[in-house]
């Protein structure tokens, strides 16, 4: 047996907990190890000097025994002093409650932030400049009155989804509102122009596009003024404009 | 010392315990005397080795046949009285040395930093001073002992305190602290380990 491994079963030696041919063995070690032997007598006499009882005085004994007589009785008095006792136990633990108080606030912390994280959309980003095709009110301020309000759009979800495939094609990343009209031919004009793009050629791209689309509800659009707003648009670099 | 504590649990036999309990339950006044008389000494030695202090350990005392008193009814019967006695009585100390060490750390560090200056006792060969007789110096190695079970940790020294002065097996001090056996063991060992470096000189004094 090693010196580590006496060290580590020195103490179950001592208690008594050690099986007696591993015992047999640390013996043998320390009859050679003067090391751990002179280990083993300190930690024994440790053990034997600790070995003393307390024996509590006899006055202490009839005194406790009539305070807890006193004091379990119930009444107002005892009543009273559980009271008090209570808070007293309350202030004098008041830094464990103190960390209770501490660990609930981490929950709300934590959901402050979220509430925080919450106001910002999850889309991802692509999604969230998408263009905007109709574009019924301008909500650019509370009070200026919206200066597209009165103009309906009046066109079917599948207009949509060609204009858009139109407005795809277009290179820049950029942004126009224009304000179309349906030919009764079924294609589309520029009437007029609310915001130029930066790109002339945008503008022009967006004007052919909207010439050579065939719009397929054209009839049935009485009234064929059609706002389109084209926001952010992605470069599309295979474009031959570009 | 085993002795002791085996003629105790021999006392006390299993059905006799329960009939205790269910007599505590009923609030027989003769149960409690019964039971204060068995468990005093248990209650106020441990107190004593915890706190290192006699007044305090009587104090704890009081409060734990107090708790016995009224909080029987919160007594399940999963372990036996002794050990929920014990159990108490190391909550109480607990408290107390959180309360005592807050409020008067300086003071007691002070105080066992330096033994010299209050008086104590150091045994040093090389000095010429006059050794004292041997109950005398029993009685510095008491103190001794005490002021260096008062540094460790507050675990270790439960632990110590289990085996050691109380001698109990390491199943019972771990149902008693509620922890592993493993933990029990390693607790006691570091325990053991720093009184035992802490009291060399007074050891090889008591050789001489």
């Amino acid at each position: 047996m090693t010196c580590k491994e006496t060290r580590n079963r020195i103490h179950d030696y001592l208690d008594g907990e050690l099986a007696a041919n591993q015992a047999t063995v640390l013996e043998e070690h320390l009859g050679e190890c003067n090391d751990c032997r002179e280990a083993w007598e300190g930690l024994n006499w440790i053990k034997q000097s600790l070995a003393v009882r307390e024996h509590l005085p006899v006055a202490a004994q009839e005194h406790i025994w009539t305070q807890v007589k006193v004091k379990a009785g119930y009444g107002w008095p005892t009543f009273l002093y559980e009271q008090w006792d209570t808070f007293r136990t309350f202030w004098r633990d008041l830094d464990r409650q103190i960390l209770y108080s501490k660990l609930s606030a981490v929950p709300v912390t934590v959901g402050f932030f979220v509430m925080i994280l919450m106001q910002f959309p999850l889309v991802p980003f692509q999604d969230w400049t998408y263009p905007a095709f109709e574009m019924r009110r301008m909500p650019s301020s509370v009070f200026a009155e919206p200066l597209m309000t009165e103009v309906e759009a009046r066109h079917t979800y599948a207009d949509i989804d060609e204009i858009w495939s139109a407005a795809w094609k277009i290179p820049y990343e950029d942004s126009l509102s224009l304000v179309a009209q349906i030919t009764p031919a079924g294609h589309a004009e520029i009437d007029h122009v609310l915001e130029y793009p930066k790109n002339q050629n945008l503008l022009a791209a967006v004007d052919d596009s909207l010439r050579s689309t065939q719009f397929q509800s054209a009839q049935d659009i009485r009234n064929p003024l059609v706002i389109y707003s084209f926001q952010k648009i992605d470069v599309y670099s295979d474009h031959p404009d570009l | 010392m085993g002795e002791l504590t085996g003629s105790v649990g021999s006392r006390i036999g299993l059905h006799e315990a329960e009939d205790l309990v269910v007599r505590l339950r009923e609030h027989d006044e003769q149960a409690f005397s019964e039971v204060f008389q068995l468990y005093k000494d248990l209650v106020y030695t441990l107190s004593v080795k915890l706190l290192s202090d006699k007044t305090e350990a009587l104090d704890i005392t009081q409060e734990v046949f107090l708790t016995l008193f009224r909080k029987i009814h919160h007594f399940r019967g999963d372990c036996t009285l002794k050990t929920w006695l014990y159990r108490v009585t190391l909550n109480q100390a607990a408290n107390r040395n959180r309360w005592w060490r807050r409020r008067f750390l300086n003071q007691t560090e002070s105080l066992s930093v330096k033994p010299k200056e209050e008086g104590h006792f150091v045994p040093d060969p090389a000095s010429d001073q006059p050794w004292p007789d041997r109950a005398v110096y029993a009685a510095e190695i008491h103190k001794a002992l005490q002021a260096a079970l008062d540094e460790l940790p507050f675990d270790q020294r439960a632990a110590v305190v289990l085996r050691d002065v109380q001698g109990l097996s390491y199943e019972e001090i771990a149902e008693i602290l509620d922890a592993e056996i493993g933990t029990v063991k390693s607790r006691i060992a570091r325990g053991r380990e720093r009184l035992k470096d802490r009291l060399k000189p007074y050891r090889e004094g008591a050789a001489l």
